[in-house]
């Protein structure tokens, strides 16, 4: 570089080193949320577009220099203020209820019918394995809970003499929450880890139930689950037909990539498990306070279970919210 | 060649950021690990002073009844802070952890910017099976073999690491700020920015012979000193003096 072009680029330089300055701190206003004036807003956008140019235009007269770093920096941060979608949880979380739910919901009509058959299909194959040989009771529950069956009473009889209610709801939520999350996920092995989750709680509900019939109580195990297992399993099984999705476009992903085909099913899917996660929270307060609370009665056990199924019917249709043919024309 | 994403912005001017890789995922998630692990002794043996008045953890937890208290207090808290440490501060730090921070790197959507809430709680659903069977042991096989140095819940997601480069105020202001009329160019001002910025890493032979070169160039005079140490410090700081 001469003399004459160097002390050009210096004239330069700081000319425009304040009108970085300023978007700077325009940029800065920005992150903390502050209400902008709509000329400030507009000269942040003009500021981005001229420093565009004064990029290419350093990168051209000091290559690999702190300036050309600088204006990279700060051209970056200003790309994701100008790119950053409108921010706001509640509105987006509306949104994922009132359309992206109810079409994810048709989407995966295929994988929801095929986890709830395979779920049905083990809890039906593990029901006839402990019926027909009542010793492989031990492969689905404890020898605690066989002994305590075999003397005549069920062990979630006593859960609450141990812990307060409170406790058992969190402990079950978490835990139900962390096998959703299992069911979901584990479709990244080509969905193999889903089946493997599906089919054994499968397995696990119809064993337990055919051990319980065993001993005549099958019906008082029905008492206990009938008011938390209609989410409960729900939402398991939604979750399983999550992670069959997964499976499904790591399998046959079509014309995409791969990669492409299991990220689309993992947005799409994912919707489901968003919405599932919170209902098992609901799910796990019925089962601490409602299920082994022997003061309520199989009425009050059902409607509590069926009204709060419908519920998540409602929820997972799109119903709960209106407005929804409206934005579903406009987004045709 | 490490490899990059790369964002095209207003004008076609495109940007390169390099990808985060093991190395730096690791370092980040140690720190962060750290974080935790600090939080929840401090608030575990704060709670057990504060219900028992003692340190004694055998006692408090050896009681025959279940504590309520001690449950609600401490456990439910350490599991909270455990469970939702990254899923809560990757969406409120626009992607980033203080571990994140530290080691210098950012979650970002391929095309660059911030990434979703959404996305953030999905990569973070599949932190469950990339911590499979044992300390990430998935998670780190998957890394190693993507090209974008990707886990699981990334590619799930749509996001990558990249290192961040923040611009800093200080590159902007030793080049361009002046209040002495020393006279030197913008290029100039560049290397004289470029060599501080290197001083303790280059050999003190190196970077006072550099140092000599730039004065002489710049044409200014060139202080002597019969210590080695003293010549150091009297050439850093007539280059100083230069961007003043």
């Amino acid at each position: 570089m001469n003399d004459k072009s160097d002390s050009a680029v210096t004239h330069w330089l700081q000319k425009r080193a304040d009108v970085w300055r300023r978007h700077e701190a325009l940029l800065e206003r920005q992150r903390g949320r502050k209400d902008m004036h709509s000329d400030e807003v507009l000269e942040f956008a003009h500021g981005y577009r001229s420093l565009s140019r004064d990029l290419s235009l350093a990168r051209n007269a000091l290559p690999n220099s702190n300036i050309t770093r600088y204006l990279e920096s700060l051209l970056l941060q200003s790309y994701d203020v100008i790119h950053r979608k409108p921010y706001s949880l509640l509105s987006q979380a509306k949104y994922l209820l009132q359309y992206e739910v109810p079409r994810a919901m048709r989407d995966l009509r295929g994988p929801i019918l095929a986890s709830t058959s395979i779920f049905i299909l083990s809890c039906i194959i593990g029901w006839l394995l402990v019926f027909n040989y009542p010793e492989l009771a031990s492969l689905f529950a404890s020898p605690a809970m066989i002994s305590q069956v075999q003397e005549g009473s069920l062990w979630t009889d006593d859960i609450l003499n141990i812990f307060p209610s409170s406790v058992v709801s969190l402990q079950i939520l978490t835990n139900n929450i962390a096998v959703t999350f299992f069911a979901f996920g584990l479709g990244a092995f080509y969905g193999l880890g889903t089946l493997y989750i599906m089919g054994l709680n499968g397995l696990m509900l119809g064993g337990v139930f055919a051990f319980t019939h065993h001993y005549n109580m099958a019906d008082r195990l029905f008492e206990f689950v009938i008011a938390h297992g209609v989410v409960e399993l729900s939402v398991i099984v939604l979750a399983g037909a999550a992670g069959i999705k997964l499976g499904e476009a790591l399998v046959r992903p079509g014309q995409r990539t791969r990669r492409e085909a299991f990220q689309q099913a993992a947005a799409l899917a994912g919707k489901l498990v968003a919405v599932g996660a919170p209902l098992l929270v609901g799910a796990g307060i019925i089962e601490g306070y409602i299920s082994p609370n022997p003061d309520y009665d199989l009425t009050t056990r059902m409607v509590v279970g069926f009204g709060y199924g419908i519920f998540m019917l409602l929820l997972l249709s799109g119903r709960l919210f209106p407005g929804r043919k409206h934005a579903e024309q406009a987004s045709l | 060649m490490a490899e990059t994403i790369t964002i095209t912005s207003a004008g076609g001017v495109e940007v390169e950021r390099e990808l985060a890789g093991l190395g730096g995922r690791s370092l980040g998630y140690i720190y962060d690990w750290h974080i935790r692990v600090l939080i929840s002794l401090a608030w575990f043996y704060l709670g057990i002073l504060i219900i028992t008045g003692s340190l004694d953890v055998e006692n408090a937890f050896n009681v025959k009844e279940f504590s309520e208290l001690t449950y609600w207090s401490i456990a439910v808290p350490l599991l909270a802070l455990n469970i939702l440490y990254h899923p809560v501060l990757e969406i409120v730090m626009n992607g980033r952890t203080p571990g994140k921070r530290m080691a210098g790197i950012r979650i970002v959507s391929k095309d660059g910017t911030t990434a979703s809430a959404g996305a953030i709680l999905l990569r973070n659903v599949f932190r469950l099976i990339d911590s499979l069977p044992a300390a990430y042991g998935i998670g780190i096989i998957v890394v190693l073999r993507s090209k974008q140095h990707l886990r699981i819940g990334d590619m799930a997601a749509g996001t990558v690491l990249i290192y961040e480069d923040k611009a800093d105020r200080k590159r902007l202001d030793m080049v361009t700020q002046s209040d002495n009329d020393s006279g030197i160019t913008a290029t100039q001002r560049e290397l004289v920015a470029e060599l501080l910025g290197r001083w303790k890493e280059l050999s003190r032979d190196k970077r006072q012979q550099f140092a000599k070169n730039l004065l002489e160039k710049c044409a200014q005079p060139v202080p002597a000193a019969t210590q080695a140490d003293e010549l150091d410090m009297v050439l850093k700081q007539a280059l100083e003096n230069l961007l003043k």
